[in-house]
C-alpha cells in the first residue's frame, strides 16, 4: 500500500477538494486581472450564486457515484425540467403557491427516483442507460405539459434564489449549510457509512449485514429529488423553465463531483470539494466570456478539464 | 445457434411488422422514391449505431457519438469545402482523437461513460467554434453522393445492406474480429493467449471513429449544411439500435446485422409516430421506451437468477 | 524429433512466497517424455502453485527449469512454454462464452489466420474433440455460452492438445475431471494412454484419488509446500496415498491441546442430511464447529446458506411459518432485531435458504468472517476503527447517526482485546500487515454481538502468533455463549473445534468429535473414503 507522504505535501494530498479551491483562486485572479479589478467581488458572488445549481445536482450525482462503479444518474436534466415547468406551472406567479410549487417540483423527483430503481433492481437495467432512457421521457413530458401551462414563478422565491446581500449570494448560504449536513450525514449516519461500504465493496458490505438494494435505492432516490428541487429553483432564478435548461447539468452534475475529488469508482466522497469545482467551472465561463470567446471554447475546455483530471487522479 | 439466429429474427420480424404497417398507411411509401425518402435519414443512423456497436463490443459505452456526428457534420460544412486538405486532416484528426480516447480508457482503467461524456462536450465545443450558427456550405460531391440513385435499390438500403455485410465479415468472420470480441467477455483471456488489449480496445474504437466519420458525412450530404447540435439525439439513438438489433451491454456480444437493423427500427419509429400525428419531441422518449421495454422483456425471459 | 536423454521435464528447488506465506519450499520434480504425472495432496499443498510456474503464468522466486534439455529458469513466460510445447488446463475456465467453439481454437493459435482459418479451426478443435472424446456430440460453430459446463472443459482440454505451429509435449490437467460427466472423464483417461503413446507427458492432478491411481504411471504426494512422498503408482494404494499425506514433518509445532466440551446449550443453526442416512448439520450455543475436507466442496456455500438465512431473519422479511425439527411457533413480522441479551434462549424462529438436503434454520444472529479479504472484507479507503465497527453501527447509532466516542471506545477495546498492532484506530487499514488486517475483520464479527460467527478460512496466510491469539479470542468468546462455524483449509486448526464435519463433493461425510479427532480421519473423509469405524 501507498506510503504515508511526510509534512505538507503529505496533508494536501489526503485532501483532494482543495485543489478545486485553489483552482478557482487562480481563475478569479485571472479574470481580476483581465478586467482591471473592476466589480472583481461580485465576479465572484454571481459566480457562486449560479455555482449553487451545480452543487445541489452534484450532491445527489456524487451520492450515486460513490455507491459504486457503474452507479451514475443520467436523468438529471429531464428532472430539472420537468419539476422546473411543473412547479412553475403550480405556482403561477402567487406566492400562496410557493410551497405546493416546491413540493411538486421536488415529487417529481422522488417519482422518477422510484421509476429509476424499479428498472435498476427490478429489470436489472444497467443504470446509466435506465436514467438515459427515463431522462428523455421527462423532457418530452415537459414539452407536452410546458404547452399548456404558463411559466410565472412565484415572486418570493425569485426573490429568494437571485438575493445578494452585501456581496453574499443567500441562497448559496443556505445550500453551504445543506452540504455541510450532507457531509455529516456520509460521514455519521448509518446510511452514509453504508453508502461508503457499498461502494468500496458490495460484497463486504452485504457480508457485515448492511442492506446492500435499499442504500442504492436511497441514493437515486436522493439525486431525483434534488434535482427536482434545483430545477425548481433554477426557473425562479431564471425567470421561468425553459426546454433546455436541465442541458448543461449533465456533464457539469459529474464534472463537480470529479473535479471535487470524488472518487470515480466509488466509496469515498469529496463533499467540500463541490463548492469549489462548481465556482471553479462557473468562474471559467466567465473568464472565457470576458474574453469573448464563444460558447465552443467553454464546452472544448470544460470536457478536457474533466477528461485531464480523470486520466490524471490516481 | 439457435439463440444467436433468434438475436437478429426478432428484431428483424418487428422491422418487417413495422415496414407492413407503414405499407398499410400510405401505400405510396412502396416504390424506389417512397423508401428512399423514407429511410434516407437512416444513412447516418445506421453508421451512428455501427460505430456505438464497435464500442459495445469491448463492453464499453460511447456517450459522445451523437456530438461527433455533429462535429464532423460542421467540418464538411466549412472546412472541407473551403479547403479540402485541411478538411481531411481534421477527419483524420476526429478518427484519431476516438483512438486515443480508446487507450486512455484502457491503459488509466477510466469508465468509458464519464470519458466519452466528458468527450461529448469536445466534439460538441469544437463543433460550435466551426459553426457557432447553423450553415456553412457542405461540398457539391458529397450532397451529390448523398443523393445518388443506384439503378436497384435505394441508396439507404443500400448503404445498409453494405455496412451490415461489412461489419458481419469484418467482426464475426475475420480472425482477428474473434479476437476482438472476447476482449469483451474475458479479456483475461485473451491476454493470456498473447494478445494486446491495448491494440484491441485501440482498434474498436478507431473503427468507430471511422464509422462515426462517414456518419457525419452522410449527414452532412442529407442535411446540406452544418449544425453543431444536429447530432445529438444520434446518441442514444445508436444505443437503441444495437441493443434492440440484438446485442448485449456486457460480454461482447454484438449483431452487425443487427444493429442496422435496429437503426431502421429507430427510424421507422420516428415515422410511425408522425403517421399517427404524435409530435417529434416523443421521438427519443419512445426510442428509450423501446429500449427499457427490450431489456425488460429480456429479464423476465431469463428468469429469476 | 531427436531423443531426449534426460526426463522431459526437470524442476529443481522451486521457492515461491506469497508475502508472508511459503507456497512452495523447494519443490523437485520431474517428468519423462509419454509418462503422467498424479499429483495429489490437500489443501495448500502447492499444486496449482507449481504447475502454474510450470506453465509459465507464475514466475518462480528462485529454483531451476529445464524442458527438453534447456536451462529456461530466467525468463519463462507463458509465450515460452507454449513455445515449448507446455499446455494448461486450470479449473477456472479461459473460454470466451460469446465466441463459437472454434473461434476460442483460434485465440489460442496465433497462426489460424488468413482466408480459409474458419476451415482450418473447424477442423482442427473437431479432430481434437474427437480424438479425446469419441461421440462427444458438439459443433464447432456452437456459441460457447450454449454449451453445459462439462462440454465447455471437453473443449478446453480438447483445445490444449490441439498442434499448430508448436508441439504439445506436456498437458497440464488440474481438476479436469470435477466438470466432466462420467462419460467424459473416461474418454479423458483412456485418451492419455494414446496420447501417452505418441510421447506427450501428463500432469493429472485429482482429488479422486482411485482414478488417479488407476490411470497414471508415478504419483506425487504433496503437503504444505513440499513433496512428501512419490515414485510409481503401482506402488501405493488409496490408504497409503491418505497415510503418506499426513505426514507430519519435524519443524511443524503441536497445536495445542484443547479441552472438549459437551454439547450443552442451544440449538443454533440446524440443516438437514442431504441425503436419508446422511449426517445433519448441527451447532449449538457455545460451541466451535469446524467445518474441513478440500476446497470448494461446499463449505463455503453452507456458511452463505446460514448467513443468508440469518439475515432473512433479521429484516424480518420473510414470515412463511416453519415447523422444522426445532418445532418452533410460527414467525411473526416485525422490524428488523438487534441482537444481544437474548442469547441462549428461545428466540423466533427464522425461516430459510434451501441447501441441498432442506432448509437450513438459524435462531440468532450471525456475523461473517471471510478469509478473501480483498474482495469480501476490507473496506480498502477506511481506517481500522471504521473497519471494526461497520457491522455494528446501527448497535453505536443515536436517532441514525454514529455516536464517535462509542465508535472510538469499541474499536479501541477490540484492538486491545485482540491485540491488532496498529498505532492508532485512525489508521488506514491497508497500512497494516495481513495478519493484522484479518484480526480487523474478526473483530467487527466479535463486535457486533452477533450469536453466531461464520468464519471462511481467516486465517489462511496468517502468521503463527496471529494465529495463536485469534484461537484464543474464540475460546473466550465460547465462555460468553457465542458459537463458532469454522470453515478452513489447514487440518492442523481443527484441532480448536468440538466437532468436525468434513466435506466432500458438497456433502458432508463424517462427522468427527474432538476426542477422535485424528489428521488420518479427516483425511479419509475428504477424499471421500468412508470412515473404517462404523457411525
Amino acid at each position: 500500500m501507498a506510503t504515508r507522504l511526510m509534512g505538507a505535501r503529505g496533508w494536501l494530498a489526503r485532501q483532494p477538494w482543495i485543489w478545486s479551491y485553489l483552482a478557482a483562486l487562480i481563475v478569479w485572479g485571472a479574470i481580476v486581472v483581465v478586467v482591471h479589478g473592476h466589480g472583481a467581488i461580485p465576479t465572484l458572488s454571481v459566480a457562486v450564486q449560479v455555482a449553487t445549481f451545480f452543487v445541489i445536482v452534484g450532491i445527489g450525482q456524487m451520492l450515486v457515484i460513490t455507491a459504486g462503479p457503474g452507479n451514475i444518474d443520467l436523468s438529471i436534466p429531464g428532472v430539472m425540467v420537468l419539476a422546473g415547468f411543473m412547479a412553475m406551472g403550480t405556482m403561477n406567479g402567487s406566492d400562496a403557491d410557493l410551497a405546493a410549487g416546491v413540493l411538486i417540483g421536488i415529487a417529481v423527483g422522488l417519482a422518477t427516483g422510484i421509476v429509476n430503481v424499479v428498472l435498476i433492481q427490478v429489470f436489472t437495467i444497467p443504470p446509466m442507460i435506465g436514467t438515459l432512457a427515463v431522462g428523455f421521457i421527462l423532457q418530452s413530458l415537459a414539452i407536452a405539459y410546458s404547452g399548456g401551462h404558463s411559466q410565472v414563478p412565484a415572486p418570493a422565491l425569485a426573490r429568494f434564489t437571485t438575493l445578494i446581500v452585501s456581496d453574499v449570494p443567500i441562497m448559496a448560504v443556505v445550500f453551504v449549510a445543506v452540504t455541510a449536513v450532507v457531509a455529516t450525514v456520509l460521514r455519521r449516519s448509518v446510511f452514509g457509512r453504508s453508502v461508503l461500504a457499498v461502494g468500496q465493496s458490495p460484497r463486504a458490505a452485504y457480508l457485515a449485514g448492511l442492506r446492500v438494494p435499499g442504500t442504492l435505492a436511497g441514493v437515486y432516490l436522493i439525486s431525483a429529488m434534488l434535482s427536482g428541487l434545483a430545477g425548481t429553483l433554477l426557473s425562479a432564478y431564471s425567470g421561468g423553465a425553459s426546454l433546455d435548461m436541465g442541458e448543461v447539468y449533465l456533464l457539469m452534475s459529474i464534472a463537480v463531483v470529479v473535479l471535487g475529488g470524488t472518487n470515480i469508482a466509488g466509496g469515498q466522497a469529496a463533499v467540500a470539494g463541490l463548492w469549489g469545482a462548481a465556482t471553479l467551472l462557473d468562474l471559467i465561463v466567465t473568464m472565457l466570456d470576458v474574453m469573448r470567446v464563444g460558447a465552443g471554447l467553454r464546452y472544448v475546455v470544460t470536457g478536457v478539464i474533466i477528461i485531464g483530471v480523470l486520466a490524471v487522479a490516481k | 445457434m439457435g439463440a444467436a439466429r433468434l438475436r437478429v429474427a426478432l428484431p428483424a420480424v418487428a422491422l418487417a411488422l413495422m415496414l407492413a404497417v407503414i405499407f398499410w398507411q400510405q401505400p405510396r411509401v412502396m416504390s424506389y422514391f417512397g423508401l428512399t425518402l423514407l429511410l434516407n435519414y437512416s444513412m447516418p443512423v445506421v453508421f451512428a449505431a455501427a460505430a456505438q456497436m464497435c464500442i459495445i463490443a469491448a463492453s464499453d459505452i460511447d456517450l459522445g457519438i451523437g456530438p461527433f456526428l455533429s462535429l464532423v457534420n460542421c467540418i464538411a460544412a466549412t472546412l472541407l469545402d473551403a479547403r479540402p486538405a485541411v478538411g481531411v486532416g481534421a477527419l483524420l484528426l476526429c478518427v484519431a482523437g476516438y483512438v486515443v480516447m480508446g487507450a486512455l480508457i484502457h491503459v488509466r482503467s477510466l469508465p468509458s461513460i464519464v470519458v466519452t461524456l466528458g468527450a461529448s462536450f469536445v466534439w460538441l465545443g469544437l463543433a460550435l467554434l466551426l459553426l457557432p450558427t447553423p450553415g456553412g456550405t457542405v461540398p457539391a460531391w458529397l450532397t451529390d453522393a448523398s443523393s445518388w440513385r443506384p439503378s436497384l435499390v435505394p441508396l439507404p438500403i443500400l448503404v445498409g445492406i453494405v455496412v451490415a455485410a461489412l461489419g458481419q465479415f469484418l467482426l464475426m468472420r475475420t480472425s482477428y474480429g474473434a479476437v476482438l470480441r472476447g476482449v469483451g467477455s474475458n479479456p483475461r483471456a485473451i491476454e493470456r493467449a498473447g494478445w494486446s488489449l491495448l491494440a484491441a480496445r485501440m482498434t474498436l474504437y478507431g473503427a468507430a471513429g471511422v464509422l462515426g466519420v462517414l456518419g457525419g458525412l452522410a449527414l452532412a450530404g442529407l442535411n446540406t449544411s452544418g449544425d453543431a447540435t444536429v447530432g445529438g439525439q444520434y446518441t442514444l439513438t445508436s444505443i437503441a439500435a444495437v441493443i434492440v438489433g440484438g446485442a448485449e451491454f456486457f460480454g461482447g456480444i454484438v449483431v452487425p446485422v443487427g444493429a442496422v437493423v435496429g437503426a431502421w427500427i429507430m427510424l421507422l419509429t420516428g415515422s410511425l409516430l408522425a403517421f399517427v400525428n404524435v409530435s417529434s419531441g416523443w421521438q427519443l422518449s419512445a426510442q428509450g421506451g423501446i429500449l427499457i421495454l427490450v431489456l425488460g422483456l429480456r429479464r423476465l425471459a431469463r428468469g429469476p437468477r | 524429433m531427436p531423443r531426449e536423454s534426460g526426463p522431459l521435464i526437470a524442476l529443481g528447488g522451486i521457492e515461491k512466497r506469497f508475502g508472508a506465506v511459503r507456497a512452495l519450499a523447494g519443490v523437485d520434480l520431474t517428468i519423462d517424455a509419454g509418462h503422467m504425472l498424479g499429483i495429489v495432496g490437500h489443501n495448500g499443498a502447492g499444486k496449482s502453485t507449481l504447475m502454474q510456474i510450470l506453465a509459465g503464468t507464475l514466475p518462480a522466486d528462485s529454483g531451476r527449469i529445464v524442458i527438453a534439455g534447456q536451462d529456461v529458469s530466467h525468463g519463462y513466460d507463458v509465450r515460452r512454454a507454449h513455445a515449448l510445447g507446455i499446455r494448461c488446463v486450470f479449473q477456472e475456465l479461459s473460454l470466451c462464452p460469446n465466441l463459437r467453439v472454434f473461434e476460442n481454437a483460434r485465440v489460442n493459435h496465433k497462426s489460424l489466420r488468413g482466408p480459409a482459418w474458419r476451415r482450418r479451426a473447424r477442423r482442427l478443435i473437431r479432430a481434437a474433440l474427437d480424438d479425446v472424446f469419441p461421440d462427444h456430440g458438439i459443433d464447432p460453430d456452437q456459441p460457447v455460452e450454449s454449451l453445459s459446463l462439462s462440454q465447455r472443459q471437453m473443449v478446453e482440454i480438447a483445445r490444449a492438445f490441439t498442434v499448430t505451429e508448436a508441439p504439445v509435449r506436456l498437458v497440464i490437467l488440474d481438476e479436469p475431471t470435477s466438470s466432466l460427466d462420467a462419460t467424459a472423464a473416461e474418454q479423458l483417461m483412456s485418451y492419455s494412454g494414446a496420447a501417452r503413446a505418441r510421447g506427450v507427458s501428463l500432469v493429472f492432478i485429482s482429488h479422486r484419488l482411485g482414478e488417479v491411481l488407476t490411470h497414471v504411471d508415478d504419483i506425487l504426494v504433496m503437503r504444505d509446500g513440499r513433496v512428501v512422498a512419490g515414485g510409481r503408482a503401482d506402488a501405493y494404494t488409496e490408504e497409503s496415498l491418505v497415510e503418506s499425506m499426513g505426514v507430519v514433518t519435524a519443524d511443524e509445532e503441536a497445536p495445542d491441546a484443547v479441552r472438549s466440551r459437551t454439547m450443552t446449550g442451544a440449538l443454533r443453526v440446524e440443516e438437514p442430511p442431504d441425503r436419508p442416512g446422511g449426517i445433519s448439520f448441527r451447532v449449538h450455543a457455545g460451541e466451535v464447529v469446524g467445518l474441513a475436507g478440500l476446497d470448494g466442496h461446499g463449505q463455503r456455500d453452507l456458511l452463505l446458506r446460514v448467513f443468508a438465512a440469518a439475515q432473512a431473519w433479521r429484516h424480518g422479511v420473510d414470515n412463511r411459518p416453519s415447523r422444522g425439527p426445532l418445532g418452533l411457533a410460527p414467525f411473526r413480522k416485525g422490524k428488523a432485531r438487534s441482537a444481544g441479551g437474548t442469547r441462549g434462549g428461545p428466540l423466533p424462529p427464522a425461516p430459510s435458504r434451501k441447501g441441498r438436503g432442506g432448509f437450513v434454520q438459524v435462531q440468532g444472529s450471525v456475523a461473517f468472517v471471510s478469509g478473501d479479504r480483498q474482495t469480501e472484507g476490507v473496506f480498502p479507503l477506511w481506517s481500522v476503527g471504521e473497519n471494526t465497527t461497520i457491522a455494528l453501527i446501527r448497535l453505536i447509532a443515536r436517532l441514525g447517526f454514529v455516536s464517535l466516542g462509542m465508535e472510538a471506545k469499541t474499536a479501541r477495546t477490540w484492538r486491545d482485546r485482540l491485540r491488532i498492532r496498529t498505532p492508532s484506530i485512525a489508521q488506514p487499514i491497508l497500512g497494516l500487515s495481513g495478519g493484522n488486517q484479518q484480526k480487523v475483520l474478526v473483530a467487527r464479527a466479535f463486535a457486533c454481538d452477533a450469536d453466531i460467527v461464520l468464519l471462511a478460512d481467516p486465517l489462511r496466510g496468517v502468521d503463527v502468533g496471529t494465529k495463536r491469539e485469534l484461537y484464543a479470542a474464540v475460546r473466550r468468546q465460547t465462555e460468553l455463549g457465542r458459537c463458532f462455524v469454522w470453515y478452513t483449509t489447514e487440518n492442523a486448526e481443527l484441532v480448536n473445534c468440538d466437532r468436525v464435519y468434513v466435506f466432500y463433493q458438497g456433502g458432508i461425510t463424517d462427522e468427527i468429535p474432538h476426542e477422535a479427532l485424528t489428521e488420518e480421519r479427516v483425511l479419509r473423509a475428504s477424499f471421500g473414503q468412508e470412515a473404517a469405524a462404523a457411525r
